[in-house]
């Protein structure tokens, strides 16, 4: 019972922080709501015995990620929010509709795929008496060692590639600005 | 930690249906730039909820490593979504999406 309390907490808060980062107008609010939805999401994976994700998800999310949209719009100076544009009319409720039929369709899915789970015999490699942590990272640096390094070669890339679409960005600025 | 019999798995898939058509009705219906790349993120991290949560009640710690290479790839992919955030605002001074009109014919 107690399981379940703290599990209808934390969603609810996950859920009412997510609503937060769609409704609010200035994006600095909705950069701060979604810095309380993805702190709540890493407590979401502790309950789910988890803990090297949930650290994972502090740091890397709600650390470096969230900070990172934060500093963007402290450069960028975005301090006019949006007009209110959630008025009722045919295109929101055709977006409502839509995102509707897709929830419950998500819904439905789970559910009926939920019984097929509980069929489902599959590998189950988690020993209980080991920590989980431990088995992760040993079944990271064997099985899965190749997409670990394949990550790695993606970083590297994505460092490069940003800088260079910045400088593309500004010897193209430079080039209009000589022909003026 | 918490073992989690009594909550069943339906009710983690329901939350993370639910977090992902946020994120997807983020994406469509605001018009500032970077607000729809939190939507992303929210819609991943909806995916990352539903891994884990399989990967507990199917006792298979793969769906764990899945989600550490998608919160890798989702941090590349904010740097990348930031970088093209930045120089589309140097182009326009505006990061709205109504006022990008340099593709429509």
């Amino acid at each position: 019972m107690a399981h379940q309390i703290v599990f209808y907490i934390i969603g609810s808060l996950v859920v009412l922080s997510a609503l937060g980062v769609l409704l609010f107008r200035s994006p600095i609010r909705s950069a701060l709501s979604l810095v309380v939805s993805l702190v709540m999401i890493s407590f979401l994976f502790f309950t789910l015995n988890a803990g090297f994700l949930a650290s994972v998800q502090l740091a890397v999310y709600a650390g470096a990620v969230a900070v990172l949209f934060i500093m963007i719009f402290m450069m960028l100076d975005l301090e006019h929010p949006e007009k209110p544009q959630i008025k009722i009319g045919l295109k929101t409720s055709l977006k409502l509709f839509v995102a509707g039929t897709l929830l419950s369709i998500l819904i439905t899915t789970a559910q009926l795929s939920s019984d097929l789970f509980f069929s489902y015999k599959g590998p189950k490699n988690i020993e209980t008496d080991l920590d989980v942590t431990k088995q992760l990272s040993m079944r990271l640096f064997t099985n899965h060692i190749l997409t670990f390094e394949v990550i790695g070669l993606l970083l590297l890339l994505i460092a490069v590639g940003s800088v260079t679409i910045i400088k593309l960005v500004e010897t193209k600025k430079g080039d209009s600005h000589d022909s003026q | 930690m918490i073992p989690n019999e009594t909550i069943s798995i339906d009710q983690y898939l329901a939350l993370s249906a639910l977090v992902f058509v946020i994120g997807m009705m983020t994406v469509v219906v605001r018009k500032n730039l970077l607000v729809a790349l939190m939507g992303i993120e929210l819609m991943l991290n909806a995916t990352n909820i539903a891994l884990v949560a399989f990967s507990k009640y199917n006792n298979n710690i793969d769906g764990q490593i899945m989600v550490f290479f998608i919160i890798a790839v989702a941090a590349a992919e904010v740097a990348v979504g930031l970088t093209l955030c930045i120089s589309l605002y140097k182009q326009y001074k505006t990061l709205n999406v109504d006022d990008y009109r340099s593709l429509k014919g």
